[in-house]
């Protein structure tokens, strides 16, 4: 090693030694985990560093609900590179429910004859026994972690520890004063991604409170315990898990999937103005047109699916709110044109090729008027 | 300790004893590299715990070495991943001038480090800090290893200024 290195590793090791560290870790983030070879769905999480409070200006929306089913054997260096099955059009995939009844906002009233509580109705939805749905406006990012504190560990960490990875719900309707406008889902609630990258979205939640676990709280946290809101699924709108045998990949498995060539992303659209503070958006250096090709930078509007940026270079007309699959590919060919310093994310960029599956809905995104969850 | 326990209700007894001994070995390291990246200290103990979830789900997963080189590397992209999406929302430079632990460590360094993009600071404390080859560097972040040189090289060009004006303590 240089001698140059060797000067920068000394000052690095200081920065490392001097980064502060939780010492008293008792769980592993309040999640539920099992191996998923042994067929226990997995309650996955992306933490996201936005705060719950964050409002997004409304265009008009829709939001993906689906259970995060991962595919076990992943390695972090493997490629999962896709099928290359043909782009249909109309895909054959069952409908995961086939009455829908909506509301005037476009939010359903009703999912399969089934009621769909409000937020504000809580005096209603509180003591139901079983689970039950519930709409609510889905979070654009995690709140920030914190140092669990011992009372909050164990089954009151899963249940109510809202303020340490806890998920916000926001009512999908004005409220009175004596009601809620937000309320906190218990931190084991699933499917983990998908509930914090809502995009403050609107979803139909399958939730249940009295869970099992409430037992477990001490006497102090039981009534808190018993109140807590656990969602088990999002049940509108849905995506098709596979389409024609070929697995759809959402947002939350870019990270634990070095995506390659041809492959099937489903998830909600989002169109969001972009509003930059001055000074706030960091902008690469030579971003020739190559670049501009294929990533979004600071630019008007950010695209995404499922939270992922959408290349520009796209063949899509994205409607904020949609909720589809597309046949899309990372490693596009323009990459190799970008400057040296961007080739990577240039080579991730995700283009999107064709819309294989679109779902008749549009779901409505909270907007600036709607009351905000404060902590 | 007491919650792993719970939730690796279906590892056997010594799976279950590895995984408690790995926890207390690598979750200080991870938490550290990856603050390295994000600059905050909760977000990175955030992203630290998601790696670590994730190496429940696929336990075992080796020895000691393999088990640290697994954390790193997703730990690391997580950890790319959280930065580039903070990005998008315009919040990047708000985050990492909140690094008070650095600022009164080492600021130049710190600010110098900081404006590398993320995936390039990964590389380089791979390779300088950590020990890594550029090889190992390019598999853990799933690039080449041509992309990590030139990352390197870049960098290097970055904090040259900065490292060659200043003995070693």
């Amino acid at each position: 090693m240089s001698d140059f290195d060797d000067r920068l590793r000394s000052r690095l090791r200081a920065l490392d030694a001097a980064v502060p560290v939780a010492t008293d870790l008792r769980r592993l983030g309040g999640r539920q985990t099992s191996r998923r070879s042994r067929g226990v769905r997995v309650a996955g999480r992306l933490p996201l560093g936005l705060a719950a409070g964050l409002v997004v200006v409304m265009l008009g929306a829709a939001v993906v609900g689906v259970s995060l089913r991962q595919q076990p054997g992943t390695e972090p260096a493997a490629s999962t590179a896709a099928t290359t099955a043909s782009a249909a059009t109309t895909a054959s995939v069952p409908a995961a429910a086939s009455s829908i009844t909506l509301g005037s906002d476009g939010i359903p009233t009703q999912v399969d004859g089934q009621r769909v509580y409000l937020i504000p109705e809580q005096a209603e939805w509180a003591n139901l026994n079983g689970s039950f749905l519930l709409a609510a406006f889905l979070p654009i990012g995690a709140m920030p972690s914190c140092f669990l504190v011992p009372e909050n560990t164990g089954a009151a960490g899963d249940l109510i520890a809202q303020f340490c990875g806890g998920l916000a719900l926001s009512s999908t309707t004005s409220s009175g004063s004596d009601q809620p406008s937000f309320i906190y889902a218990a931190p084991k609630s699933s499917p983990y991604a998908l509930l914090h990258n809502g995009a403050n979205h609107a979803a139909v939640l399958r939730v249940h409170t009295h869970d099992p676990e409430a037992a477990h709280c001490i006497a102090g946290q039981r009534a808190a315990c018993e109140a807590a809101v656990v969602v088990e699924a999002v049940v509108w709108p849905t995506v098709p898990s596979e389409i024609n045998g070929e697995r759809v990949y959402r947002g939350g498995d870019a990270s634990s999937n070095r995506l390659s060539g041809s492959f099937l992303l489903g998830g909600v659209v989002s169109v969001t103005p972009n509003d930059w503070a001055p000074g706030a958006c960091a902008t690469p250096t030579d971003l020739n047109a190559a670049g501009q090709q294929l990533l979004q930078e600071c630019g008007p509007t950010w695209v995404g699916i499922d939270m992922l940026a959408i290349a520009p270079a796209s063949t899509f007309d994205a409607a904020d709110g949609q909720v589809v699959v597309v046949r899309a590919h990372v490693d596009d060919a323009l990459a190799a044109q970008c400057p040296a310093d961007l080739r990577t994310q240039c080579e991730e960029a995700i283009v999107v090729e064709s819309v294989v599956w679109s779902s008749p809905y549009l779901t409505p995104r909270q907007s600036l008027a709607a009351p905000t969850p404060t902590p | 300790m007491d919650e792993l326990a719970k939730v690796t209700t279906q590892l056997t007894a010594v799976e279950t004893r590895d995984l408690e001994a790995a926890f207390s070995v690598h979750m200080p390291w991870l938490q550290r590299r990856i603050t390295l990246i994000v600059g905050d200290p909760e977000e990175a103990q955030d992203l630290a715990q998601e790696a670590f979830a994730r190496a429940v789900e696929r336990w075992p997963i080796g020895s000691h070495d393999d088990v640290a080189r697994w954390l790193a590397a997703v730990g690391i992209r997580l950890a790319i991943d959280e930065v580039r999406r903070r990005r998008r929302w315009g919040f990047l430079q708000l985050h990492e001038a909140d690094a008070a632990w650095a600022m009164n460590t080492d600021p130049d360094l710190w600010r110098a480090v900081s404006g590398l993009e993320p995936a390039v600071r990964a590389a380089l404390l791979l390779t300088v800090l950590d020990g890594y080859t550029q090889e190992e560097a390019a598999d853990a972040l799933g690039v080449a290893r041509g992309t990590v040189s030139s990352w390197l090289s870049r960098a290097r060009n970055r904090l040259g200024p900065l490292i060659g004006s200043t003995r070693d303590e």
